[in-house]
């Protein structure tokens, strides 16, 4: 029996054994984010490289927004520009995709997504520390507002609150709050600079000391 | 007077859905120094598990996506490397939705 075009591939030959339906882009949009990874990779298999690339185009770019917009919180101390944070993002998304059809992704795609961003931001910064002299200046128009010392913002009431929790503290976790709440260095840098210490213990650290500053502060009373 | 978190997150998440700017770090200079890590936090998660955005042709042309899109393409329809084990089609070893029968069929 003569075969029907839409068995050959482009080329002629005889597409592979798989069943595969290309599906509009609406669709493609309510596809979960595993499922529209594994629409692409029947699209692979299938040799239909539009549709897989169609299928990537419409996963990639709607990852993007987020994962910029987390990346952008993790690195930004006003050192790094638009595009750098581009890059880091884009990185994460193709490493967490590309794991995700080599099969050595682990769980689900978007905790595994997660994990790729946290550590991408962290690589990053790591990378940036060794080679300070080549750091941009930044402007101080697109610095965030710092807290560098209580002096800077705090009344006498929370600076006295803050000195006193700071007292109480160990000196790993008093180093976390220094960088990570008075000079407002993303956990990422944070967990660079203090040894042993995860985004997961900056979070912790922050948490208890905010409790803490709130805990003193009310007990100060007005 | 800052704003507390949960107000701050709160007008945070409607930014986003709104699909405005939604920059995390105009919002953190809003909060109290203290109060910033936690805000961090919240936003990190919400944006975690935010779903995708809608695909926008017009943004996508010339953008950081399509140039990943180009690389993973041409990753996927690299031919393999015939002494290396293909991997399992599932990283759990479950037969892919989309090897079978179309994934938009399982939801």
């Amino acid at each position: 029996m003569a075969r029907r075009a839409a068995d050959l591939t482009p080329h002629g030959g005889a597409r592979p054994d798989v069943k595969f339906r290309r599906r509009t882009d609406n669709e493609l949009q309510t596809l979960a984010d595993q499922a529209l990874i594994d629409y692409i990779r029947a699209a692979a298999r299938a040799e239909d490289g539009e549709a897989a690339r169609r299928g990537l185009a419409i996963l990639v770019y709607g990852l993007t927004r987020n994962v910029r917009l987390r990346v952008r919180a993790k690195l930004n101390d006003g050192l790094y520009g638009p595009d750098t944070v581009e890059d880091v993002a884009q990185e994460a998304i193709a490493r967490a995709i590309g794991a995700a059809f080599d099969g050595s992704s682990e769980g689900e795609f978007r905790s595994w997504l997660n994990t790729i961003t946290d550590r991408a931001a962290i690589d990053f910064v790591r990378r940036e520390r060794k080679r300070p002299e080549e750091r941009p200046i930044p402007d101080d128009h697109e610095r965030r507002p710092h807290f560098r010392s209580a002096g800077d913002h705090g009344t006498p009431d929370t600076s006295a609150a803050l000195e006193a929790v700071l007292a109480a503290m160990k000196p790993a976790h008093r180093r976390v709050i220094e960088l990570h709440v008075l000079e407002d260095r993303p956990a990422a840098e944070v967990c660079a600079i203090v040894e042993g210490m995860t985004p997961d213990n900056v979070a912790q650290v922050t948490r208890r000391f905010r409790l803490a500053m709130r805990r003193r502060l009310d007990a100060d009373g007005p | 007077m800052t704003a507390t978190v949960a107000q701050l997150l709160d007008r945070y998440r409607r930014e986003h859905g709104a699909g405005g700017a939604a920059d995390p770090v105009a919002f953190l200079a809003r909060a109290a120094p203290w109060d910033r890590p936690e805000l961090a936090r919240l936003i990190d998660s919400f944006l975690a598990s935010a779903p995708r955005q809608r695909f926008d042709p017009a943004g996508y042309r010339g953008s950081g996506a399509e140039r990943t899109v180009e690389r993973l393409a041409a990753a996927l329809s690299a031919p393999r490397d015939p002494t290396r084990p293909r991997p399992p089609a599932h990283p759990g070893g479950v037969p892919s939705p989309g090897e079978c029968q179309d994934p938009a069929d399982d939801r």
